[in-house]
């Protein structure tokens, strides 16, 4: 990857970040921007207002820039000729449609740079936001009106703001220089930080590439109406942001606006959730599996460690959204900042800058990434190449609603023997083999995933006749019986299975379903494998 | 109008700087009456009388402007002296802002003000800036509010022979002639003719980048997590010991500079200054948090070449041959092309532009802002033709 439009927007940050004043945040802007891009002429438009202009001169006429709309993509200066034109909105919330505007001579400016440039005009945006606040706030304490509660949550509210750019400010610096994965969860973490923990989700083609907090429903289908529209979209609780691989849609980044408390907070390891039981019943995975059990991925995917159970997913209906008096400035107003839902003091304005900044990160990252490998990988385990457990769980999602399916649920026996005796590159081999044998084992239609650990799933998909999915896990545990040549010694392993059949249950809960099933089978004889049945819940171990 | 325009250009190496100054006036001028003279001479020549001289020598009513040097060159060669370029015919009008303005930004528009009294087809700005300044690019941007798109900046900073000691700016309005250290000075000309100007450097990135976690402003704390001075050390193999010798460090890392990405290719940043303490490396001009930085390496003919490309592209860009030239030579490159190179360096910048006249100087900082170059410039040569 280039990384030039990265490490441009992080000297933007830098800088803007320094600045003390609206004029000279607007000043710093249009030289930083006309600098990244060997632009001649730049522009802040604010309103009627022109704060800040460079290349035509000390005091050229407002009019020349506050012509200059969305959409432009050429004009002409007096004196200057024709000039391509890129305009950016500073903030979709404003009233003003206020604007960062560069035009150069000699090319239109390319989709990187375009990208590069919004993500500069929403980190002004950002920044005039907040002294403009701080502008409001010291004239509220010159009039002496406001309570000292007032004044606090404004605190908050700038405190917020300043939260917001330096998050992205770490986003920014990480990006290019860590692994796609790792910026990607930066980005679903960071904003669901700054929410106060609600799910963030971003969803790539169809799959979801990273979350942070409790999945929930609904999370593909909001940010295939965001990538659709090619704008931000409200899809009952949920927001969605579309995001960009080189100027084109590729995902979306999606908020759940009114997430379950509840449901953030890891589960114990135990039996019975504890306090809000879900009306879906003993949602909570057995003890014995709690290492790799639970909704976040091992590993990359996701940083969150919110383990919920379905049932507690769909409590997310229920909490109003904050107040709709939220102002277009930005300025918290006491009252409307400390409504229930989302988090305590977030409202609307803020949560959508959160969203729109967070998806322009994404796009940046992505594009950075540059390749729909990075894509790949972000979905998929780097040691087997197998799809990894976010992936696999939204495809399961997908194709159980349609026709006859089932789920098999792995677990190697005798690994930890050979990790503990012939060391963790040999595991990592033995991990890779097992991962390829069980390719060979299932179909082409099938898909099989590594879900962490020494534990892997198949998708069983479509299933012909009555015992297919007995046959198949049959030819499964013999494949991987045979023996392995790793590190110049034999080694043996084998793998108890668990099956489960789809039937209106949520991936979620069929997979729950294959780990009990798998659990009986690894409890009575290792080596075989076991048809999940309902009283199989009644033998979870207790741990108190 | 063309007919009246006119370049001369006039060096002496007498060892009297009021001498060198009158003789080499005298010269460049050729009976002519000028209207600019633009002076540059070595750190030994850089007196008030120099610059009296020169202006005495030019009638005493004549706008200039000029600073100090780390050497000077001219068709007939380069030393350490004074050389005067002389001109008539153009427009003019000059500013100088002293260095009791510490706001560079500011300084730059003061400057570049003085374009406000030339009207002309073809304008163009003339910038003699500090090189001992920190930031100078701040002083260009300061100068592009006022110039804009339309008209170019171009120029030079002033040197101290690398002796890091101060420089000194000479300037006339017309009457009194002033010697200011550490100044800023602008020069519009405007003419019916095109300017022509040219950029090259020759240098290109090495090895495996490094990102910038930790800087302010021209000083770099840390490279990719590591102190600064430990990273540059060992990426460069120089001996630890060369940390707690400053003349030693910056023989050995001026020509050893850092690459900063850009568009259209790399800024250059000079190092110049290490902190055994601190384990900082610092350089003039901003490399900011999170830039990614190359080590440069030098193609030696490129290097060499880079003069002659400048100057050749300045003046393609003209209808009708160049009536003369100014070349802002950055003084790093005569140490890392060592007396032969910068000697065949001169030979080729003659070869290329004769036969021209020409007059340049070794600076510490170069300044073209114009569609594709920034602002300021480092390890580079800026030539401005005038047509």
């Amino acid at each position: 990857m280039s990384g030039w439009s990265t490490l441009q927007l992080t000297e933007f940050f830098s800088a803007i970040t320094r600045a003390g004043t609206v004029s000279t945040t607007a000043r710093l802007a249009v030289q930083r921007a006309t600098e990244a891009t060997d632009a001649e002429v730049a522009a802040v438009v604010c309103g009627d207002e022109v704060p800040a202009s460079v290349g035509l001169g000390r005091a050229p006429a407002p009019s020349q820039f506050t012509r200059l709309g969305p959409g432009c993509d050429e004009t002409t200066f007096p004196g200057a000729g024709t000039m391509h034109v890129t305009v950016h909105i500073l903030d979709r919330d404003a009233p003003t449609a206020d604007r960062l505007i560069v035009a150069r001579a000699d090319e239109p400016f390319a989709a990187e740079e375009r990208q590069m440039l919004q993500g500069m005009a929403r980190v002004l945006g950002l920044a005039l936001r907040s002294l403009r606040t701080l502008e409001t706030e010291r004239q509220l304490r010159l009039a002496q009106e406001r309570e000292a509660l007032a004044r606090l949550e404004l605190v908050e509210a700038l405190e917020r703001r300043e939260r917001l750019l330096e998050t992205l400010l770490r986003v920014q610096r990480s990006a290019g220089q860590q692994p796609l994965a790792e910026v990607l969860d930066m980005i679903t973490s960071g904003a669901a930080g700054l929410l106060d923990g609600v799910t963030v989700a971003l969803v790539l083609r169809d799959a979801v590439a990273s979350v942070s907090g409790t999945p929930c429903e609904g999370l593909t289908f909001a940010a295939d109406r965001a990538v659709t529209a090619g704008a931000p979209i409200t899809c009952g609780d949920l927001e969605a942001a579309p995001v960009h691989i080189n100027g084109d849609v590729a995902g979306a980044l999606v908020i759940a606006t009114a997430g379950a408390p509840s449901s953030a907070v890891p589960l114990p390891v135990t039996g019975a959730l504890p306090g809000a039981v879900s009306p879906s019943g003993g949602a909570s995975l057995p003890g014995a599996v709690s290492s790799s059990g639970g909704v976040s991925s091992p590993g990359a995917v996701s940083s969150s460690g919110g383990v919920s159970s379905p049932g507690a997913v769909s409590s997310s209906g229920g909490v109003a959204l904050p107040g709709a008096g939220s102002s277009a400035g930005g300025v918290a107003l006491p009252g409307a900042a400390s409504s229930s839902g989302a988090g305590p003091g977030v409202r609307d304005a803020e949560r959508r800058d959160v969203l729109a900044a967070f998806a322009e990160q994404a796009s940046l990252a992505l594009t950075g990434a540059h390749t729909l490998a990075a894509v790949h990988e972000a979905q998929h385990d780097p040691l087997t190449r197998l799809p990894n457990r976010a992936l696999f769980l939204q495809r399961v999602e997908e194709t159980i609603t349609d026709g006859a399916a089932a789920l098999l649920y792995l677990d190697l026996d005798l690994f930890k023997q050979v990790n503990d005796t012939l060391g963790h590159a040999a595991g990592d081999e033995l991990l890779r083999a097992v991962a390829g044998r069980l390719r060979a084992a299932v179909r082409d239609t099938d898909m099989p995933a590594r879900l962490g650990g020494d534990e892997f799933a198949v998708l069983l998909d479509p299933l012909t006749y009555r015992d297919q999915a007995r046959d198949i896990a049959q030819r499964v545990i013999d494949a991987i019986a045979q023996p392995y040549d790793i590190a110049g010694r034999t080694v043996h392993t084998r793998a108890s299975v668990g099956v489960a059949y789809s039937g209106g249950r949520s991936a979620e809960r069929l997979l729950e379903e294959a780990d009990l099933a798998m659990y009986r089978a690894k409890k009575t004889r290792k080596g075989t494998y076991q048809e999940f049945e309902p009283e199989m819940r009644l033998e979870l171990p207790q741990v108190v | 109008m063309g007919a009246d325009r006119w370049f001369g250009v006039g060096r002496s190496l007498a060892a009297d700087p009021a001498t060198a100054g009158a003789e080499a006036c005298r010269e460049a001028l050729g009976g002519r009456r000028a209207g600019l003279l633009i002076v540059f001479a070595s750190l030994t020549h850089a007196t008030l009388e120099m610059a009296r001289a020169v202006h005495a020598e030019a009638g005493g009513d004549v706008l200039m402007i000029g600073c100090s040097t780390s050497g000077e060159f001219t068709a007939d060669g380069r030393g350490a002296g004074v050389v005067v370029n002389a001109l008539g015919g153009y427009t003019t009008s000059v500013r100088a802002v002293p260095r009791d303005v510490d706001d560079l930004y500011e300084a730059g528009i003061r400057a570049a003000s003085c374009l406000d009294d030339v009207d002309a087809d073809n304008r163009v700005v003339l910038l003699l800036g500090d090189g001992r300044s920190s930031d100078q690019q701040e002083m260009v941007r300061g100068a592009y509010t006022v110039a804009g798109a339309l008209v170019p900046l171009v120029g030079g900073c002033a040197g101290d022979n690398i002796t890091q000691t101060g420089t000194f700016h000479f300037f006339s309005d017309g009457t009194d002639v002033h010697l200011l250290p550490n100044a800023v000075l602008g020069a519009a000309l405007g003419s019916p003719a095109p300017f022509g100007i040219g950029i090259a450097h020759g240098w290109r990135k090495t090895g495996e980048p490094m990102v910038v976690s930790r800087s302010e402003s021209g000083t770099i704390f840390e490279l990719d997590g590591e102190p600064a001075l430990d990273v540059y050390l060992r990426r460069t193999g120089a001996d630890p010991a060369l940390a707690d010798d400053p003349d030693a460090f910056l023989t050995f890392a001026t020509i050893r500079p850092l690459g900063l990405t850009r568009r259209t290719g790399e800024d250059i940043r000079v190092i110049f200054e290490a902190d055994p303490v601190a384990r900082s490396i610092s350089g003039l001009a901003d490399t900011p948090e999170g830039a990614m930085v190359w080590f440069m390496e030098a193609d030696a003919d490129q290097i060499v070449d880079a003069a002659s490309a400048a100057a050749a592209t300045a003046t393609s860009g003209l209808a009708s041959e160049a009536l003369g030239l100014l070349v802002f030579d950055c003084c790093v490159r005569s140490i890392a092309l060592g007396p032969d190179g910068t000697d065949l360096a001169a030979s080729r910048l003659r070869d290329a532009v004769k036969p021209v006249p020409y007059g340049g100087f070794y600076s510490n900082g170069e300044i073209v802002r114009k569609p594709q170059a920034k602002g300021m410039h480092h390890l580079t040569v800026v030539a401005l033709a005038l047509g």
